[in-house]
């Protein structure tokens, strides 16, 4: 029992060792701050560990869909609590005041540098689908940018 | 026929380079994502039409500016810290125990709720207890009174009240 949970214990460790930088990144582009990016990649991880049957059996690309799935999620979330929407004139947050999922896709293309066939697979949406949305991301980004002096 | 068949190819490629048949391709030819026909088209556009380059400069102006601002960093930290790593490691080494700990609000009414439940049925036992009326078989009196007979259910003392008078 306890060699058990010491070994469950040891792939909790590397699991956040590899992914937390990533999830720690995109929830900070999405919150404007550390503190509530720690918040929300913790319970993302708490959400996505908790059911450790289904965890053990995915893939890594699987694995970093569905935590980047529930990351946006919570963090989504916690936005909408702060109200975060609507504060602040920097570049970052003209990617705040995109729908949450234009917000996703822009992010995990131009911020982390994904593939349009790595974010279908994350966001599970065609890559059709994913173009259109990342088109439009990017008109909307460019307009508020434009809009408040940056560009 | 054939000059028919022309005619309507040469309108096909005439749609298919507007502008609003361009523009929703910008942004996939600027990151590469256009296959080399589709990408061919685009920049034979974007040679000759100056609001697609317009377009695509300030996309590509903004895309720029959303990468330095992200390689400035997020604000966040590259770690979780000590104590989170912790929090997550426990919770998914202990997910029973763990999912009480984050329903404690569920949890806490279930038991208040417990706690008043087994107070009330205690005290409506002693209660019930306390103020039951005595068991005992009813018994039969006679009353003998100025000559009639009455026919009485109840108890002794009655009787006893009955037979002094
Ligand atoms: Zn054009």
């Amino acid at each position: 029992m306890d060699s058990h949970r010491k070994y469950k214990g040891n792939t909790a460790e590397r699991i956040i060792s590899e992914y937390e930088g990533a999830l720690l990144r995109y929830a900070g582009l999405i919150l404007g701050s550390g503190s509530l990016a720690q918040d929300a990649v913790e319970a993302a991880f708490i959400m996505v560990l908790k059911d450790s049957d289904k965890m053990m059996g995915l893939s890594r690309d699987q694995l970093l869909a569905e935590l980047y799935r529930t990351v946006h999620h919570v963090a989504v979330t916690i936005a909408g609590r702060q109200q975060l929407c609507s504060t602040g004139t920097d570049v970052m947050a003209a990617v705040r005041k995109l729908e949450p999922a234009e917000q996703q896709v822009i992010i995990l293309k131009i911020l982390e540098g994904k593939s349009n066939a790595e974010i279908s697979s994350i966001v599970g949406l065609s890559e059709e689908r994913v173009a259109r949305l990342l088109y439009k991301s990017v008109m909307n980004v460019t307009g508020k940018l434009k809009k408040a002096g940056l560009l | 026929m054939n000059s028919e068949r022309i005619e309507s190819q040469i309108r096909t490629e005439k749609k298919m380079v507007e502008c609003e048949d361009i523009q929703p391709l910008l942004f996939d030819y600027m990151s590469r994502e256009l296959g080399e026909g589709r990408a061919a088209i685009v920049r034979e556009h974007l040679r000759k039409c100056r609001n697609c380059q317009i377009l695509a400069k300030d996309m590509q102006a903004a895309v720029d500016l959303l990468h330095k601002t992200s390689k400035a960093g997020s604000g966040s930290p590259e770690r979780l810290s000590e104590n989170r790593r912790k929090k997550i490691i426990w919770a998914f080494t202990h997910p029973i125990i763990s999912w009480i700990y984050k329903n404690i609000f569920i949890f806490s009414i279930i038991g208040a709720l417990i706690v008043i439940l087994t107070v009330w049925m205690f005290s409506k036992f002693l209660i019930e207890r306390r103020f039951a009326p005595l068991q005992g078989e009813p018994i039969t009196v006679i009353i003998v009174n100025h000559g009639q007979t009455n026919v009485v259910i109840g108890d002794t003392n009655i009787l006893k009240s009955v037979d002094q008078q």
